[in-house]
């Protein structure tokens, strides 16, 4: 279903968004820094689409892992902004300390994109075993930051100029470690990364396997980006900056896919409610022809007796009674098997389209010419799709359209048929109940059907319906 | 005279029991009454009857059985007349039935059953070789409206007579059912022919094929 934006309620996920953004902005108030850029950037993509992918999929656990992921991002990234330009407009208590959340937090960063990109795309760890991994990113990771947040041993490398507020004592005997520590970690939580996405990829339903394509060939871009910017420029640069689009192609892959699989949801529903109504009205049919048919017949045969009998004894008068019974009752008959036809063609079951087809306009009353191509069997539902096109547009020409002559043209298209009932009459025909069920009936199998029809130029009705 | 012997199969009890009972007090033998085509064949294989009259749908597949048992009926005992009926009549089974039989053969509505005296007609016709089409479909397709149709140009006694030809009357029954003198109705089907552009055919079935093959056209 399609709710026009501006009828879309305000989510608290949009806030949220809202705040990072702001949060962001206020990092861009002390300038564009190069080395800084991709922190922010990564921040707005994060937050923006998880609040997009929020909108459509509510309550949709990796857009919320992306909103946290992004706001982490955007505290970092506008800790760094301050502590590399130490805005005058600061005092340098408050600067100190929102430079130093440019700095400890990036371990966690890591760890919340980490859990992004493991989660993906469902916002759920892939088994046991890497909950475990995850659990054990955390822990390494939350023991980095506090090292960092309590002995300032990362400000070199997050390129902060401004003090640390404070700093515990023995930092010097615990930044070599803290260094090494960082050298095992981060390459680690990349291999744990890597192999969740890989194990998820191997195990993957195909459309699963197509959103994690997404990220893989957005990571793989970056990579390449990166590697190139190291071999020609010597910096990370130019890899760093392409990482935003990570979180673009994976919330593009969601999105795209919550959309694949509501349409193909719907569409199946639409095919399993009309194969059902088809299936209903077949019985039907066989219970008339079953029952009522043949128990009026037998009836009749009775009549029909009576009418001898009384011939018989001389009496006219009981014979006529009889006789006209009888007839009245054949009229019953014919009308009920006008009737059982019009609720399900047993000719279309049993003789197959062609005769089906050939059999409608032997009963119609406007002349028809058809032309038929050598078409394929076709699956059950598209070839009732055909003969209900034919059987609904003759109707629609005897009944309304004043025409002298139709022409039904039925060719194959692609592995599915395409239906085309033309009139001479007066046109302006309009989408009655009718039609509007036959192309409900046409969309459940993929199909289309448009109606052609200006005052004064005839009427066409065009069916085109797909194989499988 | 020996009393024409009718086998009838039809799965529904009621209708089944119902006729059996009809045609013998119109005068035929009933020599089995069946449910199904094999039970049909079986019985014929045993104790060929006269005319077997056919349901058009059975078991198990409901669809054409009735034609499917005809075409074997006709292999193992070709003397034996197939009367099928069915609820609905359809042109192309009518041709089928003409083209793979050619003679003895008869498709007719359920409801026919109904009025005794023409039953009873046709029953005999079949028996005696002839062949026997649905009045319904007959009229069908000779009412039927086509563009620039030579059926138009018929007179309305050609009409008549074309629509009894249609539905399998020779010439000496179409005289006597119309009251005219054969040699007026042999001048009539000749004029019909020729507006209608067909070859005249002198066996019976060729004739009736022609004539529906052209009106379904």
């Amino acid at each position: 279903m399609h709710v026009p934006w501006e009828n879309r309620p305000v989510r608290r996920s949009d806030l949220v968004a809202v705040a990072i953004a702001a949060v962001v902005a206020a990092g861009f108030l002390c300038g564009v820094r190069v080395d800084n850029l991709h922190n922010g950037l990564l921040a707005l993509s994060f937050a923006g689409v998880g609040a997009f992918v929020l909108h459509r999929r509510p309550d949709h656990r990796e857009a919320q892992l992306f909103l946290a992921a992004g706001a982490a991002q955007a505290v970092l990234f506008t800790g760094r902004q301050v502590g590399e330009t130490a805005p005058s407009g600061l005092g340098s208590t408050a600067t100190e300390w929102l430079a130093w959340f440019g700095v400890w937090p990036l371990p966690l960063v890591m760890v919340l994109v980490g859990l992004t990109i493991m989660a993906f795309p469902d916002g759920r760890l892939p088994g046991p075993a890497w909950r475990a991994a995850f659990v054990g990113t955390a822990i390494a990771g939350t023991v980095l930051a506090v090292a960092s947040a309590l002995w300032a041993l990362d400000y070199e490398r997050a390129a902060v100029s401004t003090a640390p507020p404070f700093v515990a004592p023995g930092a010097d005997a615990l930044r070599w470690v803290f260094h090494v520590a960082e050298l095992i970690v981060f390459p680690v939580f990349q291999v744990v990364w890597l192999g969740c996405v890989i194990s998820r990829r191997a195990r993957a339903t195909a459309d699963e396997a197509r959103q994690l394509l997404w990220l893989i060939a957005s990571v793989a871009l970056s990579g390449v980006v990166l590697l190139a910017g190291l071999i020609v420029a010597g910096s990370p640069r130019a890899g760093l900056l392409t990482l935003p689009l990570i979180p673009l192609a994976a919330g593009f892959a969601i999105v795209e896919s919550a959309y694949e699989t509501l349409v193909r949801e719907v569409r199946t529903a639409t095919q399993r409610m009309v194969a059902a109504q088809d299936d209903a009205r077949r019985q039907i049919e066989q219970d008339l022809h079953d029952g009522a048919q043949h128990r009026l017949v037998v009836l009749g045969m009775e009549l029909g007796r009576i009418v001898d009998q009384a011939n018989e004894r001389g009496d006219p008068e009981l014979a006529g009674a009889a006789r006209a019974a009888r007839d009245q009752l054949l009229e019953a008959t014919a009308e009920l098997r006008e009737l059982a036809r019009g609720i399900h063609p047993s000719v279309l079951t049993h003789d197959g389209l062609v005769l089906a087809l050939e059999s409608l306009v032997e009963r119609s009353s406007v002349p028809v010419d058809m032309e038929i191509d050598a078409i394929p069997a076709c699956d059950p539902q598209v070839e009732i799709g055909a003969y209900y096109a034919v059987s609904e547009a003759l109707t629609n020409t005897v009944r309304h359209s004043g025409a002298s002559r139709s022409t039904v043209r039925v060719t194959t298209c692609g592995t599915g048929l395409r239906i085309e009932v033309a009139d001479d009459g007066d046109g302006g025909a309009r989408m009655g109940r009718g039609l509007r069920g036959l192309a409900d009936r046409v969309q459940s199998v993929g199909g289309r059907l448009s109606l052609d029809s200006a005052p004064g130029a005839g009427t066409r009705v065009t069916v085109e319906l797909p194989g499988r | 005279m020996m009393p024409v012997r009718v086998a009838i199969a039809d799965d529904a009890v009621l209708f089944c029991e119902g006729l059996a009972r009809v045609v013998a007090e119109s005068g035929f033998e009933v020599t089995c009454t069946v449910g199904d085509a094999d039970a049909l064949i079986e019985h014929v294989r045993r104790d060929p009857p006269d005319v077997a009259i056919v349901d058009l749908r059975m078991p198990p597949g409901y669809s054409a059985e009735g034609i499917e048992a005809a075409t074997t009926i006709r292999e193992i005992a070709p003397q034996v007349g197939v009367l099928l009926l069915s609820q609905h009549v359809e042109a192309h089974h009518a041709v089928r039935l003409i083209e793979d039989f050619g003679h003895g053969v008869g498709y007719l509505l359920k409801d026919r059953v109904v009025d005794l005296g023409s039953f009873r007609v046709d029953i005999r016709r079949v028996a005696a070789g002839d062949v026997v089409i649905d009045p319904d479909l007959v009229r069908r397709l000779v009412g039927r409206n086509r563009d620039r149709d030579p059926v138009d140009t018929l007179t309305p006694r050609e009409r008549d007579v074309l629509t009894l030809m249609a539905r399998g009357r020779s010439n000496i029954a179409l005289a006597d059912e119309l009251g005219l003198s054969p040699k007026t109705v042999e001048a009539h089907v000749r004029s019909i022919f020729t507006k209608l552009g067909l070859e005249l055919d002198v066996r019976e079935h060729r004739r009736v094929l022609a004539v529906l093959a052209f009106l379904r056209r």
